[in-house]
């Protein structure tokens, strides 16, 4: 079965590494993508402060898409795209009369029964489990991964019906199916202040402050994402913090499908990992990883 | 975020019921949730907590009521305005627009050439023809978004 792949503004700009690794990770483990043609943006944030309709509208034109295209299943790696398309679908197959309303306002015909579906839970299933087991050639031995989820893959629980919405796991199944040690830590799924990071960067430093100090007292050198916005903030703004708290973090930000990648044996080039603003390549040839 | 906030968001759910719609429609909560839904996911009264503070933000807009934090206000409008008009996020686009609008024009200078450095912003809109035949429909959309919300009001 091929999947439709909705990559999101971000995988094609900011996020450009998370696009290229999963689609390594794809080849890899042989699952079959295809990029929807002509989409567009889910409206994300912006959109559902601004309009209700307009957020449903966006998202519900995405899944319309990948039903006129005869796609059963949509790949959806960034978490914002992903909370977005699960609500929309939530809110059409629960509020009477709205099903009929979009269908009017897209000029489109939506059933509404394509399944939308994050990497994470496609990986963490029986068989890619083995899958990914048979294509491990280098274990990540020496990474102590805390393993950040953020605010949308899980919440609302009743919308993303997903993973557990306070302490989730997928992403530490896959993570120490790697090799690497995974670790037990308090800020799994806090807030990094997401869109916040353009107006009210002060803020987002704060967040990220939080959520560096809890991976620092569990011991961990790296931090694992599955989010781009959650990665721009802890990533690019990760210096910024440093200097406005004079503390020292230092971590290395890595998608989880570029970890996979790497336990695959893909280069670093081919996985973007020169792309980040904290270069993980020291800590990779410290624990003779790359 | 609600270290920064005015009133927590549960505070703002009492004013809201209590009819306190001045003291709400200008907080600041509304304008700096990041919608985790955290409140949502824990209320003990299963209140759509985010969901209300996206209804409050709305009808202010409706209304006509300056935003407490409009800078915040500023980026979602520059947002809207990109995916209407390419279909598609526009970073570079975006943020110089931002400026322009909230004057901050040197914010994040630096961090902004790091970025474009390590290819993470890109000059031009991404494939600009499929793009422009995208945007056409979503512009269509927009009005008749706009018409069945300008009938409900």
């Amino acid at each position: 079965m091929k999947y439709a792949y909705y990559p999101g503004c971000s995988l094609h700009s900011t996020a450009s590494e998370y696009d290229i690794s999963f689609r390594s990770v794809c080849r890899t483990l042989h699952v079959a993508i295809e990029e929807i043609p002509k989409w567009a943006c889910c409206g994300s944030t912006p959109a559902h402060s601004t309009s209700h309709l307009m957020a449903l509208a966006l998202p519900g034109r995405v899944i319309s898409q990948a039903e006129e295209a005869k796609f059963q299943k949509i790949l959806v790696p960034c978490a914002s795209c992903f909370q977005r398309l699960k609500t929309a679908q939530y809110e059409v197959r629960n509020y009477s009369g709205l099903h009929e309303t979009l269908e009017q306002v897209l000029d489109r015909k939506l059933e509404n029964k394509a399944e939308v579906v994050h990497p994470l839970e496609l990986f963490i299933g029986e068989e890619m489990s083995n899958r990914i087991a048979d294509a491990v050639r280098k274990r990540l031995e020496g990474l102590k991964v805390c393993c950040y989820y953020g605010c949308l893959l899980t919440r609302p629980p009743k919308v993303m019906n997903f993973d557990e919405c306070e302490y989730p796991m997928s992403m530490d199944t896959i993570v120490s199916a790697l090799g690497a040690e995974t670790l037990d830590w308090n800020a799994k799924t806090s807030c990094c202040g997401a869109s916040l990071s353009l107006t009210k960067s002060d803020h987002v430093c704060k967040l990220i402050r939080d959520i560096f100090q809890e991976a620092k007292a569990v011991g961990a050198n790296a931090i694992a994402v599955a989010c781009p916005l959650c990665h721009s903030n802890l990533d690019t703004r990760q210096q910024e913090a440093e200097m406005i708290y004079k503390e020292k973090y230092g971590f290395p930000i890595f998608y989880f499908t570029q970890l996979m990648g790497l336990a695959f044996g893909e280069s670093i080039k081919a996985l973007g990992l020169k792309k980040h603003l904290v270069d993980p390549r020291p800590l990779l040839s410290e624990v003779g990883i790359a | 975020m609600a270290f920064a906030m005015d009133f927590t968001p549960s505070q703002l759910m009492h004013a809201i019921r209590l009819g306190l719609d001045e003291m709400v429609m200008s907080s600041k909560t509304t304008w700096l949730c990041a919608t985790c839904q955290t409140c949502t996911t824990r209320c003990p009264q299963g209140l759509d907590i985010a969901k209300a503070l996206d209804a409050v933000k709305i009808i202010a807009q409706r209304k006509g009521i300056k935003a407490s934090e409009p800078d915040v206000l500023a980026f979602y409008k520059t947002m809207m305005g990109s995916i209407f008009g390419f279909g598609r996020v526009y970073e570079l686009g975006l943020i110089a627009i931002l400026k322009l609008r909230t004057g901050h024009l040197f914010k994040d200078v630096g961090l902004g050439i790091k970025m474009f450095g390590k290819g993470k912003l890109k000059l031009f809109p991404s494939k600009i023809f499929p793009i422009f035949f995208d945007a056409s429909e979503i512009r269509k959309i927009r009005k008749r978004v706009e018409k069945l919300e300008g009938q409900r009001k």
